[in-house]
């Protein structure tokens, strides 16, 4: 049988053991009193029998058996006792039908099993008894049945009963209450995540503007939320770049192919056709391996291929490398700073990142302008500095330029994928260096920040 | 005696096409499309090179290499890898590979690699290198075409001294990058063109037989003029 929501709730589970502490507390407070009372009550027969004998002896009171016939008048609960024995313990007045066992008339209170004489019976009652000598030789016993406790009993199971049952009862009907309150609050929950499981990411949590814990928990899975849809559009963002940029290559090797196959008059007419294809294959295949590349640098740990790097060395390596081409364009290209620089790196993945920045600074100067590259150490770290006299990039685009994609409106008709400077950033997050755009007075300067270890 | 090349490669179309265009250069071409087929074939040491796919249904790629080396087998490997993973490369010649290659490859790019695997390193005594009109002397670092001296920077230096040590053999622009700049990455510019053009002026002036010549778009080639 399946149970009822609210029972697993945890509230009721709560509210459940809220309410057997409640009881148990209230058991043990009945249980003191009650204790209490019956000793206190014990207490004061004790005394007041202990009293009598003291004073029946002190008065030497000739006719004991008035004496105890007036003490038995007006026993409705048959719970007094009171005997007078010779000294070798033979009944001579009382309602008592024989001497009590293990009993001594010392003046003390005793536990005892007494006899009692009942129109003709003899019934057997458990007492306190106290006993003394009289002037005369005999005994003179008084005691007192407790059986009269039972009331005391009895109340205390009363106060019991139209005490604790009902609030027990009580508590366990508001834990029911709180917990249908719970469960509906989580079935809410519940159905609005099913929906934003279904795609509906613009949907969030119902929220009662209370400020409870479900509030408060469900303003934080509503803040994870918006992150998740914000990363998710921009990932879509992405993947529509992606396709873009496959796109456009891909339109082009079609139109060339079968502008190739229906025109062509030629053998080389077709060579032609064909290249122009490859070309426009290798461009997307490009793009793609471009991505694959910024995916694993951003994934991983290529421990395999670090070692101790000399940033001095690349940076030469690199300006002896595009120096003609900065030639051919009109680009002075300049190397400045400290001539070695050794760290923990990889030289290929080192080479690729600065080479980056060279090839673009080189793109995007005019004519006539300067590319500097400055390798500077500081305090903490080595900087190296690329400095162009090209447009430069604007404020708001400087940390958005380090995107996959990215592409600002000036850069938008220059050769090139847009992929570059990602993979610089990811290269560099790769050995835990920073790059960034530094603000310059003119043209663009990137600044990669090396930590040497 | 015919040069024989083994192809370990499980696509049947991309082993198709690589099998055609080693056939092309005159290799006997065997091709092996499992790596328990592949090993078994290249344990036997009949083959004067071979190429490796790095993922292989049975037996993985680098495993048949490392397999082979250690059996003692030294015919000269390139492992061809599809994988995006950043240190592959230096797996894959740790293993034992010789050269490395990333899909997807042109395929003059293979071709040139396997020639360069093929070709047996020169002979370090030498002091002068001589191809036609055109002589390299590796102790005082200058070249001459006949009796001109063509005053060639050191890296164009270097350029020269690779092409002449794969006379008659495509190189392509990236082999000239990992072989003369010694950094390994695939420079989408021109860069390479840029030298090259540079040590090309000075190698074939105005008025003589060209000796370097571009190849499909991808790479070059030095020949002794005919």
């Amino acid at each position: 049988m399946r149970l009822p929501e609210f029972i697993r709730t945890s509230t009721f589970r709560w509210t459940l053991g809220m309410s057997a502490v409640f009881v148990a507390a209230a058991l043990v407070l009945v249980a003191v009193i009650y204790q209490e009372t019956s000793s206190e009550n014990q207490g004061r027969i004790d005394r007041a029998l202990t009293q009598e004998v003291r004073s029946t002896i002190a008065d030497d009171i000739g006719n004991t058996q008035l004496h105890i016939d007036v003490r038995l008048l007006d026993d409705p609960a048959r719970v007094r006792l009171a005997g007078v024995f010779t000294p070798d313990h033979k009944p001579l007045a009382g309602n008592m039908a024989s001497y009590p066992r293990d009993f001594e008339p010392d003046g003390k209170v005793w536990n005892v099993t007494a006899e009692r004489s009942e129109g003709g019976r003899v019934i057997n009652q458990d007492a306190r008894a106290v006993g003394g000598m009289l002037k005369n030789g005999n005994i003179y016993i008084v005691a007192r049945n407790f059986a009269d406790q039972a009331p005391l009993q009895q109340s205390m199971f009363h106060i019991l009963a139209i005490g604790l049952a009902p609030a027990t009862i009580l508590a366990l009907i508001c834990g029911v209450i709180l917990s249908m309150r719970t469960a509906r609050r989580i079935e809410g929950i519940h159905q609005m995540a099913g929906r934003i499981m279904q795609g509906y990411l613009h949907e969030r949590l119902p929220s009662r503007g209370t400020r409870d814990d479900f509030d408060k928990l469900v303003d934080i899975i509503n803040a994870m939320l918006n992150q998740i849809e914000h990363l998710m559009s921009e990932v879509k963002g992405v993947g529509d770049d992606i396709a873009h940029d496959l796109r456009t290559p891909l339109t082009r090797v079609r139109a060339s192919l079968e502008r190739g196959r229906d025109n062509a008059g030629s053998l080389d007419d077709l060579r032609r056709a064909v290249d122009k294809g490859i070309m426009g294959i290798d461009q997307a295949l490009g793009v793609t391996t471009a991505l694959l590349r910024i995916a694993a640098l951003e994934q991983g740990q290529r421990s395999a291929g670090f070692g101790d790097v000399d940033l001095g060395t690349i940076i030469s390596a690199i300006v002896e490398l595009y120096e003609p081409a900065a030639e051919d364009k009109g680009v002075t290209l300049n190397a400045g700073g400290i001539a070695h620089m050794v760290l923990r790196g990889d030289a290929d993945l080192l080479f690729e990142a600065i080479s980056n920045l060279v090839d673009n600074a080189i793109k995007f100067t005019p004519r006539g302008g300067t590319v500097a590259i400055e390798l500077v150490r500081t305090e903490h770290n080595a900087l190296l500095r690329v400095a162009d006299t090209g447009p430069g990039i604007p404020v708001p685009e400087r940390e958005a330029v380090f995107r996959r994609f990215y592409r600002s409106d000036k850069s938008r008709n220059a050769a090139g994928m847009g992929l570059g400077l990602a993979l610089v950033a990811a290269i560099s997050r790769l050995h835990g260096f920073r790059v960034q755009v530094a603000d310059s007075q003119q043209g663009c300067t990137v600044e990669m920040i090396c930590n040497p270890a | 005696m015919t040069t024989r090349v083994l192809v370990i490669e499980d696509d049947p179309e991309t082993a198709g096409e690589i099998v055609a265009e080693l056939s092309s250069h005159g290799f006997e071409v065997d091709w092996a499309a499992t790596g328990n087929d592949g090993l078994a074939r290249a344990g036997s040491g009949t083959y004067d090179v071979m190429t490796v796919d790095r993922l292989l249904p049975e037996v993985d790629g680098l495993s048949i290499v490392e397999n082979i080396r250690s059996n003692g087998i030294k015919t000269p490997v390139l492992v061809l890898s599809a994988l995006a993973e950043v240190d592959d490369r230096v797996r894959g010649l740790k293993a034992g590979g010789d050269d490395y290659l990333t899909k997807p490859f042109a395929l003059v790019e293979l071709s040139a690699r396997v020639d360069a695997l093929l070709r047996r390193p020169a002979d370090p005594r030498e002091t002068v290198l001589r191809v036609g009109p055109l002589t390299l002397d590796l102790i005082e670092r200058t070249a001459k075409r006949l009796t001109r001296a063509l005053g060639i920077l050191p890296r164009e230096f270097q350029l020269l001294e690779y092409l002449m040590r794969h006379t008659g053999q495509v190189v392509t622009r990236a082999m000239l990058f990992e072989e003369v700049w010694h950094y390994r990455f695939d420079p989408r510019t021109n860069l390479v063109d840029v030298h090259m053009g540079r040590l090309r002026r000075k190698v074939d002036a105005a008025g003589e037989a060209p000796m370097i010549h571009s190849v499909r778009g991808t790479g070059f080639l030095l020949r002794a003029p005919s």
